[in-house]
């Protein structure tokens, strides 16, 4: 691990597996009369990287959300390190989709940044020496440190990711729910948020992300829950990304999708079919 | 100097540019939450229903400033909450609501006032008429300032916070929703007190111009607060000295002063200005 990420703020005792558990159980959300999540389990630890997959519509948002505590269920239960998950907590941070982001707010990458540290200091308090060294921190790691001046909007996609990861890292969060953090970046700045992300799970965190591109899954992620309204299958990447599974998760729309992809593409297929 | 010392020399002046400098910058610094939350259109609206309440309130309880604050803050109450609640229960957006709401409220303040038992000067309510401010008047706009620049300043950080990203606020523990609720209670507040300088037809400009014009000239979100706080402050004062050389309407003249810096900031801003643009071009 390089050394800027060895003086992150780490969450202690990361390292104990069992410690840090989510464990979602039997979740149910209902929009009005619309079911969005039907009965989804899900067991993971600090430690992993995992993606969601699914067709558009299929609950991912909703399922960020509700691990962010921003959705209340219909049933089911969602517990974090034994406990059930506290209504809002500094232990989770929440990245909303980059297009919903306001990018024009007058805001430096700094400034984002240090709106991690809001919840530790409370409302009035000021910042002390250790909280500017954490956003320093956080900045180095996100490799923004040249550009914490900038304004937000100045910022290419991948780097406006990476000041959002950094803003969870001043937070000390241990978790981080990315909606669809590779949308829209280029390749190189999607390699090195894939990078970034790894070594922070690496590092002990838990990281959580909505994911569209298929074809880069197996490259980023260790676990992986296709979702369809229900969990189709939820595991290791070699064990349950495959074509069976794919198909229960996209319905039949991927098969012949897949069909059209695999003469100059190897399976799984580039893009999710919509529907 | 004269042209400062000489309207000075004359009371109902400087209890009105008292007013002006205590309304210009408490306006100034809210129209920041207001521009970065982009609500224009919902405080305009909030203006305008302010004309049925204080119809409401001079017929009911007589020709008094007391009766028209207190329709005038029931019937900000009644649009800011009812376009709400007809947004969230309808297929219509918020802003649509709201242009229905608050129209048809001003036609009906309008009549209202038309026909009260009293004899009302409707463009007193409409542009303001702050040289007729009594001390009882300056004493509200005191209050409402102090309260509301106070607890603006105290609860910045997870204002700006839901303001940029309410969920994300949310996630962080913000009561966004109590937040918002106060916010509104406040901006209500301040609108009542303004209706005195400008009328309620003018009191967005006041409580929009000044954050904006400053948007234009900073990337951070402090200045815009502080910056819309002195534009509206010196823009408010300033306009209310020349008035009296003019012989302007005082009300229309603040709000013009306000145009005119907004103008100038429009076109000269260095970063986001119309010639900054044009001549970027140029280069590239």
């Amino acid at each position: 691990m390089p050394e800027d990420l060895e003086e992150l703020p780490l969450p202690h005792d990361c390292g104990s597996p069992s410690g840090h558990e989510l464990r979602v159980t039997g979740l149910t959300v209902r929009y009005s009369d619309t079911l969005a999540l039907k009965s989804v389990d899900l067991h993971t630890h600090c430690g992993r990287c995992v993606a969601m997959v699914g067709p558009n519509g299929a609950g991912k948002s909703t399922l960020i959300k509700s691990l962010a505590g921003l959705i209340t269920p219909e049933s089911g239960a969602i517990s974090w390190r034994g406990k059930p998950l506290a209504r809002s907590t500094t232990e989770i941070a929440y990245l909303a989709q980059r297009r919903l982001v306001d990018w024009h707010f007058p805001l430096t990458v700094r400034g984002l940044v240090e709106m991690g540290r809001f919840p530790h200091l409370g409302w009035w308090r000021k910042f002390r020496e250790s909280d500017h060294q954490i956003v320093d921190n956080a900045l180095e790691a996100m490799r923004l440190a040249d550009l914490a001046n900038r304004q937000i909007s100045a910022l290419s996609g991948g780097q406006q990711q990476r000041a959002f990861v950094a803003r969870a890292l001043a937070q000390e969060a241990h978790v981080l729910l990315l909606d669809e953090p590779f949308t829209g970046l280029d390749r190189p700045s999607q390699e090195l948020l894939t990078e970034l992300l790894g070594l922070l799970a690496t590092g002990g965190r838990l990281i959580i992300a909505a994911h569209h591109d298929l074809s880069s899954v197996a490259d980023t992620f260790d676990e992986v829950l296709l979702l369809n309204q229900q969990a189709i299958a939820f595991g290791k990447v070699s064990e349950v990304f495959n074509g069976e599974n794919l198909t229960a998760c996209f319905g039949q729309n991927y098969d012949s999708f897949r069909a059209d992809q695999e003469k100059d593409n190897p399976l799984p297929a580039h893009n999710g079919p919509q529907g | 100097m004269d042209w400062i010392t000489e309207p000075l020399s004359y009371e109902h002046i400087r209890r009105g540019l008292m007013i002006c400098v205590l309304v210009g910058f408490t306006n100034g610094y809210l129209s920041a939450f207001i521009v970065l939350r982009k609500s224009a259109l919902q405080v305009g609206s909030l203006s305008h229903s302010l004309l049925p309440g204080i119809g409401v309130g001079i017929i009911l309880f007589g020709l008094s400033q007391a009766s028209a604050f207190a329709g005038a803050l029931v019937a900000a109450l009644i649009v800011g909450l009812g376009s709400l609640l007809v947004a969230r229960s309808s297929r219509l957006g918020q802003e649509t609501a709201l242009a229905i709401l608050f129209t048809t409220a001003f036609a009906a303040g309008l009549l209202l006032l038309e026909f009260a038992p009293v004899n009302v000067d409707i463009d007193h309510y409409l542009f303001g008429n702050i040289l007729f401010a009594t001390d009882a008047d300056l004493m509200t706009v005191f209050w409402v300032s102090a309260l509301s620049l106070t607890l603006l300043t105290l609860l910045r950080r997870p204002i700006i916070l839901m303001l940029f990203e309410p969920d994300a606020a949310r996630a962080l523990g913000v009561p966004v929703r109590t937040l918002n609720y106060l916010l509104l209670g406040l901006l209500i507040l301040v609108l009542i007190s303004t209706l005195q300088a400008v009328g309620c037809l003018l009191a967005l400009g006041l409580l929009v111009t000044p954050a904006a014009t400053v948007y234009l000239l900073t990337n951070r979100a402090e200045v815009l607060f502080w910056g819309g706080g002195l534009v509206g402050m010196i823009a408010a004062a300033f306009a209310l000295i020349i008035s009296h050389h003019l012989n302007f309407s005082p009300g229309s003249t603040i709000i013009l002063t306000l145009g005119a810096i907004f103008a100038l900031a429009f076109l000269f801003s260095p970063r986001h200005g119309i010639l900054a643009g044009l001549t970027n071009r140029q280069k590239s």
